[in-house]
């Protein structure tokens, strides 16, 4: 069979002219069947990779400063619980101060007003004790007189106490 | 016009002083299977052109067999997926590290040129002639490149990359340009000598070891393989690798920016 390790004539032409043909061909597969999707594929992915890291990168840094404030919050707890624990017994003191005068107050209000009524009372009884001896004291003096007295000088005692009316004023 | 199988047979066997018969079977011929006539045009369908049609194949067929398993990738790769993610970016940082990452979409086609060439050289440890032991292939693949030199040169530099061609003195333009022309020249044929000289001492090597005296038919066993090893994998590797890189620092030297 013939064949040829070099040639160049126009036979060579159109076999370079072949071969070219092939190797667009075959270039132009490859690329659209392996090497763009692929790359595409690879892109995208990288893509996303970049983009998770900086997500976490922000939720890190988000994350730790968050940590510091609640560690400086647990620092600071102590401090005010204590501040927290002072200001209620402070309050308390205060209510419990508050009660005691509000009780005082009151005590000494009902006291007074006891004393007052003890008063009243006292004076009420004294004044029906001095009417009932008056109306007793006259009830006997009637009786006494009734006995004893003769209606002329019951006429004198009549006008001596009309006479005494009118040189003194009524007091009582 | 041309240089023929005998002529590079006792080409090869003057220079080692090995009197070769044209009835040995050293054969680094691209064979031409099909003559066609198209047009008044005679198309010769040869060996290099039936290879490249099947590692063609087999190339688009791996890449589909990847974009149907492309539908089950996964967020966090597994398998295979990893295998192609691999070759893919490592295709993707080669580009961006010779080009810059402006440039990364010439992976698109370099990726291509890297795998036609890679399994071109590598085809030889299969028995096919390598497509790329043909000038008329790497002066294709080259063709593009050249044409990529120039059409980056004028699309990005404009007026300047006219003018590069008078610099540093106008006297030098037919310098420059040939020196221009070069590059192509130097690239298609770096590759195709690589491939075709290993192709050739392969084949010495094993009429060599086929005609061995009984007692040393021990050096059949191990001799090719290391010697594959070297012509076919680490010669076919690098050539390919030499072949890419030069093509896009080519490139890049030519855009302006």
């Amino acid at each position: 069979m013939e064949g040829y390790v070099i040639i160049l004539d126009q036979h060579t032409l159109v076999l370079v002219a072949i071969q070219l043909i092939n190797t667009c061909v075959l270039c132009f597969a490859l690329s659209k069947l392996l090497y763009k999707p692929v790359l595409n594929f690879i892109n995208a992915r990288k893509e996303k990779i970049a983009e998770q890291i900086d997500s976490a990168e922000a939720r890190l840094s988000e994350a730790n400063a968050l940590k510091a404030e609640y560690e400086n919050k647990l620092k600071n707890i102590d401090a005010e619980r204590i501040q927290i624990l002072d200001e209620a017994r402070a309050q308390a003191n205060k209510n419990s101060q508050l009660i005691i005068a509000d009780a005082k107050t009151e005590a000494n209000n009902i006291h007074n007003r006891a004393m007052t009524d003890i008063k009243r009372e006292e004076e009420k009884a004294r004044d029906e004790i001095k009417k009932q001896i008056i109306e007793v004291s006259a009830m006997v003096s009637g009786k006494f007189i009734a006995a004893n007295m003769t209606e002329a000088e019951q006429q004198q005692l009549v006008d001596d106490t009309i006479s005494d009316l009118e040189g003194v004023e009524w007091l009582n | 016009m041309g240089l023929h199988l005998l002529e590079v047979k006792s080409l090869v066997g003057h220079l080692i002083g090995w009197n070769t018969n044209p009835s040995s079977d050293l054969d680094v011929e691209s064979r031409i299977i099909e003559k066609l006539h198209i047009g008044g045009i005679e198309v010769w369908i040869s060996e290099t052109v039936v290879n490249t049609w099947i590692i063609m194949a087999a190339l688009i067929l791996i890449a589909l067999i990847f974009r149907i398993k492309m539908k089950n990738y996964k967020y966090k790769p597994e398998g295979s997926q990893n295998v192609i993610e691999l070759i893919i970016e490592s295709m993707d940082s080669f580009v961006k590290s010779a080009m810059s990452e402006k440039y990364a979409y010439f992976g698109n086609w370099f990726f291509g040129v890297f795998a036609l060439i890679l399994v071109s050289n590598l085809s030889g440890l299969l028995g096919f002639r390598p497509p790329t032991a043909d000038l008329c292939t790497t002066a294709a693949i080259t063709l593009t490149t050249f044409v990529l030199i120039h059409f980056m040169g004028i699309w990005t530099g404009k007026g300047s990359y006219f003018k590069g061609y008078l610099e540093p003195i106008p006297v030098l333009l037919p310098i420059n340009i040939i020196s221009e022309l070069a590059t192509p020249i130097s690239l298609s044929f770096r590759l195709f000598g690589n491939i075709l000289g290993g192709m050739i001492i392969m084949g010495m090597v094993y009429m060599a070891l086929g005609n061995l005296p009984s007692i040393l038919k021990i050096f059949n066993i191990g001799v090719p393989s290391a010697l594959h090893l070297y012509f076919d994998v680490f010669a076919g590797c690098i050539q390919t690798v030499i072949f890419v890189m030069l093509s896009m620092t080519f490139i890049k030297d030519k855009i302006a920016d």
